[in-house]
């Protein structure tokens, strides 16, 4: 039996149950079949099932009644449902989301994927079905995954602390994988270690995710606890979380038999010179990263660009407050979709992939940003990038996201679909692309027709191009200029903020 | 048919087929309601073109009248909009609620398409997401006439084409337009192979920043297995509206993928030709990539509504699959 999951189908049709039925017990699932409506409504009320499979179709009480009838009903009210029709039909009451419809002919699988996803939101969503909740200041993360290991849970503990959250998967008491924020495995587990304030809750369900994390509670309590204490100790002698490291070009090759993660940050920090950045993107533990930085900026392999200590961490910010507030408005009144209002682009269309990834390279010198956390795919998106490469934080959760789109001649689609919520555009390319500036005319031209958003035109390179060439290409007025960026990160700051003076003062 | 002119009142009868003074009337005190209930409310324009002489089309006219007169729900109101145009309000009605309602129509009038001469276009708007009144959802609603008359799904007729016919010929066919477009990836181009998994992770990106948003994701792959990037990046997406399909054939160490749902489809075609297609309310966007030699890929993708809402009908019919939107 699947997860102890029961379903209820109600078909009038003798060879539907045998099909249906068949199919589900064949992959796991435990179900009961009824004829009519009246059965079914009594099977549910009597025995609730964890899902039921309904025709509309049904003798003496039809499905659409039955859905409405147990849908009132506060004991049966959580219960989804999957119905099954001829035809496409509208059901009043209907939880998208929740409940499943399927007009025949039906795919098996489908059906059985469909199913699956519903029984895991809906234990997900079960208002009442957790075990445990409090907050945090009350009994600390270690003491509830010890109550966990001892009495041989399994679910989901889920953390939330300020805007941050988190989540632990446990079966049989021991830890199956953690996540928090856009990491996993143990350093996401020992990053919620540190937590202090917020709440927890945790919901008994069948745990699916696979076991990621190997070592035993205590241990991993006991590591936790001491990289947690050392962490607190070393932390006036680590690097700043946004400081900015390089590779020492005077330094020697690394040797061989060093610690994994020492190769680890001296590959990562090519792509990710921001300390924050490169300890999100390595795979080791936040201690155990500092630490190693720490101990090649020592050994003079690294060199720490602005010497913020940790301790000290100042907010940075590109604009003054009163401005980023004003700021704040004006992106957001440009926007209509509730949904998406702590947000705005800066869609970075430019001539080939490589000036794009040189470009948000360069960025990692203006105040606030942060390159892409959530990314499964950071070592190749650094050689190409396409959409959302790094964001710039503004007043009040806002963010400015740098929506990358290489090669401008092929890319239309991208801006075209995934272009709302634009605030500004950065045109940006290389000597190598000064020969075909009519396409990123073109495609200037492309997007000002659909929204109006300030333009930064950008080139990549040592030497200014061609002032004259660049102003009859873009049809530049007297006070427009091109940028000129070098790849120091020189000038990356000018374009933001002329962005910014031309959403402030249009 | 006989038509009826009465001024709006709360109430409407059902079946009757309105004239334009009336539906536009009833179209605007649908507005007011809307916005004084914060709800939502769309409105959906059956054009009509061709059908020969004057007494032929009127004849067409009336017959595609009853018909979606007929289909819609008792709640809704058809009227006519003009000599070849019928509007529909929808109240209540989302923006996937409309294309569904539009899929029904699309049925019902299937039989008046067999005439080479006659097209029909559907085309729709919802409060509050395409205006804030009943003149600029019409506005709205009317320029998407045009433009899903100049879309490549109607351009090319692809309705009337098999799925793996359609997708064999955008593979195939070089496309240079900002709404359509060919390109190449792969060893030795600027854009890598691994394009495919940039991209289906931009949307998954996109799906997470509005996890309440509606929509609908294809992602058709070689073979789902547990080592898929995308299957990473939908673990760490938090729960999220948008129904996701894993699509391919399942591979054996496939287990629980968070956020969705494997569609084990074993077709050959789908080792040389894989794509995502992906609808929401604020975009649609598809992409196909066919493998060429040397570890290349050719590839088409599209911000053409139309084009990927027709194919996403077209996969959901010939793999009978659940048709559903969002």
């Amino acid at each position: 039996m699947m997860d102890g999951n029961r379903l209820l189908i109600a078909f009038k049709d003798q060879e539907d149950i045998k099909t249906f039925s068949g199919y589900l017990k064949e992959t796991g699932f435990d179900t009961t079949a009824v004829n009519d409506g009246a059965s079914a409504l009594e099977q549910a009320i009597v025995r609730p099932p964890s899902l039921i499979i309904t025709d509309l179709d049904l003798p003496v009480v039809s499905g659409e009644k039955l859905f409405q009838i147990l849908r009132a009903n506060p004991h049966t009210a959580r219960i989804p449902f999957l119905l099954v029709s001829d035809s496409v039909a509208d059901i009043k009451g209907f939880r998208t989301g929740r409940d499943i419809y399927l007009a025949r002919p039906i795919n098996l699988d489908e059906m059985y994927g469909r199913i699956r996803q519903t029984l895991s939101i809906s234990d997900a969503l079960s208002a009442g079905t957790k075990e445990i909740e409090g907050r945090l200041s009350h009994m600390s993360l270690p003491d509830i995954l010890q109550f966990l290991f001892l009495n041989l849970k399994e679910g989901e503990l889920r953390i939330s602390s300020l805007r941050k959250s988190g989540s632990v998967y446990i079966k049989d008491g021991e830890i199956y994988n953690a996540y928090a924020g856009g990491v996993e495995k143990e350093k996401a587990l020992y990053r919620l270690l540190l937590w202090t304030e917020g709440k927890f809750e945790f919901i008994p369900m069948p745990v699916t995710v696979s076991k990621k994390i190997r070592s035993s509670v205590t241990n991993l309590l006991m590591e936790g606890m001491r990289q947690a204490d050392e962490f607190k100790k070393y932390l006036p002698q680590f690097p700043g979380r946004k400081s900015i490291l390089r590779r020492n070009p005077q330094a020697a090759p690394l040797g061989t038999g060093l610690s994994p993660v020492v190769y680890d940050v001296v590959q990562l920090v090519e792509s990710y010179p921001r300390v924050e950045d490169l300890v999100e993107h390595c795979s080791q533990p936040d201690f155990i990263v500092y630490k190693a930085v720490t101990a090649l900026l020592a050994k003079k392999m690294l060199i720490e660009e602005g010497s913020s200590r940790s301790g000290s961490d100042e907010l940075e910010s590109i604009l003054p407050r009163e401005k980023m507030i004003t700021l704040r408005e004006k992106i957001i009144s440009r926007f209509s979709n509730i949904f998406n209002l702590n947000y705005g682009k800066v869609l970075l269309v430019s001539s080939s992939g490589a000036t794009a990834a040189d470009f948000i390279k360069m960025c990692a010198s203006v105040p606030g940003y942060t390159s892409r956390r959530k990314s499964a795919l950071f070592q190749f998106a650094m050689g190409s990038p396409i959409g959302t490469a790094g964001s710039i934080e503004l007043y009040g959760g806002m963010e400015l996201l740098l929506f990358s789109i290489p090669d401008a001649a092929h890319m239309g689609p991208l801006w075209r679909a995934f272009g709302s919520n634009a605030v500004g555009l950065v045109l940006i390319w290389d000597e190598a692309g000064s020969g075909d500036l009519k396409t990123l005319e073109a495609a200037k031209r492309d997007i000002l027709s659909r929204t109006s958003v300030p333009v930064a035109y950008v080139y990549s390179g040592l030497e200014a191009p061609d002032m004259a060439e660049v102003r009859k290409a873009f049809a530049l007025r007297d006070n427009e200029a091109p940028f000129v960026v070098k790849p120091d990160g020189a000038g990356a700051l000018e374009v933001f903020t002329s962005i910014f003076d031309k959403l402030l003062n249009p | 048919m006989s038509i009826e002119t009465k001024m709006p009142t709360g109430a409407k009868p059902s079946g009757r087929f309105y004239d334009t003074v009336f539906i536009r009337e009833y179209g605007t005190l649908e507005s007011l309601r809307a916005a004084r209930y914060n709800t939502c409310y769309s409105i959906l324009l059956v054009d009509i073109e061709g059908a020969g002489t004057r007494e032929e089309r009127r004849a067409v006219y009336a017959d595609i009248a009853s018909a979606v007169t007929a289909s819609v729900r008792s709640c809704d109101v058809a009227g006519s909009n003009g000599e070849s145009q019928i509007l529909v309000i929808l109240p209540e009605t989302d923006f996937f609620g409309t294309l569904l309602t539009i899929r029904k129509l699309a049925r019902a009038l299937d039989p008046f398409l067999s005439t080479e001469a006659l097209s029909i276009i559907f085309s729709h708007a919802t409060f509050p997401r395409d205006g804030k009144g009943f003149g600029e959802l019409l506005s709205r609603a009317t320029a998407l006439v045009n433009e899903k008359r100049s879309s490549m799904w109607e351009r090319m007729r692809m309705k009337d084409k098999l799925f793996w016919e359609i997708i064999g010929n955008l593979a195939s066919e070089p496309q240079r337009e900002f709404n359509n477009s060919s390109f190449d990836a792969g060893a030795g181009m600027p854009l890598s192979e691994f394009i495919v998994d940039q991209v289906n992770e931009l949307i998954v990106n996109e799906v997470s920043r509005a996890p309440q948003q509606r929509g609908i994701l294809y992602i058709a792959s070689k073979k789902i297995s547990s080592s898929l990037p995308i299957i990473k990046t939908l673990g760490l997406a938090g729960n999220i509206a948008t129904k996701v399909f894993l699509v391919g054939e399942a591979g054996p160490d496939l287990q629980e993928i968070k956020n969705a749902a494997p569609l084990p489809i074993s077709d050959p075609r789908l080792k040389e030709l894989f794509f995502t297609f992906y609808l929401s309310e604020d975009a649609g966007y598809a992409v196909i990539y066919k493998e060429a030699w040397g570890d290349t890929l050719s590839c088409f993708h599209t911000a053409d509504q139309a084009l990927v809402e027709g194919l996403i009908t077209k996969f959901q019919s010939e793999y009978a699959l659940g048709e559903q939107l969002g």
